[in-house]
């Protein structure tokens, strides 16, 4: 989708057309940052921000890269800054993801949908921050390998050798259970 | 199944081989059936982790995103609890540290005995001494 007289538009001080443009991003922003943090508010906290340093860097954005790029590259970063975060103050913490991915869940998903997404979270969530968002990137958003490299800011390689690595921990995780599920 | 082999049936799912590599990866399945079973495994899963993923945020986010992008609304935005707390927190904690580790010292090199009741300077704790405060 070419967003260029949009973005021109925005530059101008149109704010519904950066309504306009959340609206058409979201689904981009939600996936990279529940995928990141998993079903939390501090997901949405990130979601929020992240559309925000989009506005106020809007001026400064010449159309050379993609929006969509841009914009998941500032959702990463962010998600990443929040796992650091988390990390420091994890110990303050009992997470209730669960009943927060209940809360998330539109009500058109079934139970058999829900609980795929509740274990591939929980997979997920396992990973390292690293692993994390080469799967985030590449499996749950469908950038290429060259656009994962190019957001994460990292050779094609070593997006591939972590892909192949993430993908074996994950299928360690998700084949008993999702067996087990099934049989 | 080594290794290389599993990185060579990863690759093959995320870019395109060379003719080399394709003609390996082919050889390789046909000695090794466990290698398609695997295969198909990797996309079951990539599958289910591409149909996992949020599309959308909880109602009215564009909504509240455009409030907060409001000047009037930013003088209310809330400061992050516990990283206002750490950030007051940290210097008394710095000073406390240091406090402890200067006293340990200063008791430590005024004592004549360096024994754990000179240097941090309170009496010895005993057994005995609480059984005699019960009775």
């Amino acid at each position: 989708m070419n967003h260029n007289a949009q973005i021109e538009s925005i530059k101008n001080g149109n704010k519904d057309a950066f309504n306009k443009l959340i609206l058409q991003l979201e689904p981009k922003v939600s996936a990279t940052v529940y995928g990141m943090l998993g079903f939390c508010q501090e997901a949405e906290d990130v979601g929020q921000e992240t559309f925000v340093r989009l506005y106020k860097s809007m001026s400064q954005f010449r159309g050379e890269a993609n929006i969509e790029t841009y914009v998941t590259r500032i959702a990463i970063n962010l998600s990443l800054n929040e796992l650091k975060r988390r990390k420091r103050r994890s110990f303050l913490f009992i997470r209730q993801d669960k009943q927060e991915l209940e809360n998330y869940m539109s009500g058109s998903d079934d139970q058999k949908n829900q609980e795929t997404k509740e274990l591939v979270n929980n997979a997920i969530s396992k990973l390292k921050a690293g692993f994390k968002s080469v799967v985030v990137l590449r499996l749950l958003n469908g950038y290429s390998v060259k656009e994962t490299a190019k957001i994460l800011q990292i050779p094609p390689g070593t997006v591939l050798s972590r892909l192949a690595r993430a993908q074996i921990k994950l299928k360690e995780i998700l084949t008993p259970q999702m067996e087990n599920r099934h049989g | 199944m080594d290794k290389k082999t599993l990185e060579l049936l990863y690759k093959s799912l995320d870019e395109p081989l060379t003719e080399l590599e394709k003609k390996s990866l082919n050889k390789l399945k046909e000695k090794f059936p466990r290698l398609i079973e695997e295969e198909k495994q990797i996309l079951a899963m990539r599958q289910n982790l591409k149909s996992s993923k949020v599309e959308s945020f909880p109602p009215y986010f564009a909504e509240r995103v455009m409030k907060k992008l409001d000047p009037a609304a930013g003088k209310h935005q809330q400061i992050d609890f516990f990283d206002a707390l750490m950030t007051a927190f940290r210097p008394v904690a710095i000073a406390t540290s240091m406090a402890i580790v200067g006293l340990l010292i200063y008791n430590f090199s005024t004592g004549n005995l360096s024994s754990l009741e000179t240097i941090l300077g309170v009496p010895e704790f005993k057994i005995e001494n609480i059984a005699y405060a019960i009775q």
